[in-house]
């Protein structure tokens, strides 16, 4: 796994490359996120709210995109000034599963959750697999 | 980076009183927690309380991995167990109300309301 943290004048970002897809993962790059946002004195709530979207994108990617259970994804977080905006990106090389025709009364918060607590979050699928990206205006 | 074990990340404590039973969660439910949390209650549920009560206000961390816990929780209290729900910050509350939780089940304020509230 490869770790960067390069400020870039004012715009520090967050990158992580090819770490392994899976849930133990998690919780060390939802860590790294915290701190990382933290530095960047936004306000606890956005915190909480980056951290919660930032884990739900990063679980869909573990969950969904690979039928074997082996594969990798890319975590980059950028802040950008002006004009302001803090955007996430979780990039798989998987192919998601297809949602039951049915959703259950269990599953399929995830997404949901990650549109109210960021001020966008777009799905996009790629021929190569699918990158979900999040964004808050500050 | 350490490593957080699943061990550090959560912990479910169990107090009987009377015919009530107390769940209380402590740590981060996560996709990697959320069965532990889950085989805690279904055991609870298992020796047929009256009132469940699940105290996450020790919880820092809830994903929807955790929030599917207490949805198939209250369904299996179904209409024998009186099911309620403690989330005293927003760690636990904002996920609750964004996804509209809070209207599915009762969530109270503090453990002391959800404890003595009688209806």
């Amino acid at each position: 796994m490869q770790e960067h943290t390069r400020p870039q004048g004012t715009a520090p970002e967050l990158r992580y490359t090819a770490v392994p897809a899976t849930a133990d993962r998690l919780p060390e790059l939802r860590h790294a996120l915290l701190h990382w946002s933290q530095r960047l004195a936004l306000p606890t709530a956005r915190v909480e709210a980056l951290s919660l979207a930032a884990y739900e994108a990063l679980a869909n990617a573990v969950q969904h995109a690979y039928r074997d259970g082996t594969g990798t994804l890319d975590l980059h977080a950028v802040h950008r000034e002006p004009p302001g905006v803090v955007e996430v990106r979780v990039a798989d090389r998987g192919k998601w599963l297809p949602p039951p025709a049915v959703p259950g009364p269990l599953h399929g918060r995830g997404l949901p959750l990650m549109r109210r607590l960021a001020d966008s979050a777009e799905v996009h699928p790629r021929h190569d697999g699918t990158t979900i990206v999040l964004r808050w205006n500050l | 980076m350490p490593k957080a074990s699943a061990q550090q990340m959560l912990t479910v404590g169990v107090e009987w009183q009377g015919s009530t039973v107390l769940v209380d969660v402590s740590g981060e439910v996560d996709v990697l927690s959320a069965s532990r949390l889950e085989d805690a209650v279904a055991e609870v549920l298992g020796h047929g309380p009256v009132t469940m009560v699940v105290d996450l206000s020790r919880v820092a961390f809830l994903a929807s991995a955790g929030l599917a816990v207490l949805v198939s929780s209250s369904q299996w209290a179904g209409e024998q167990v009186e099911f309620r729900v403690v989330a005293e910050g927003s760690a636990t509350g904002r996920p609750l109300h964004l996804t509209g939780l809070d209207q599915q089940f009762a969530v109270y304020p503090s453990r002391e309301e959800a404890l003595n509230t009688q209806l």
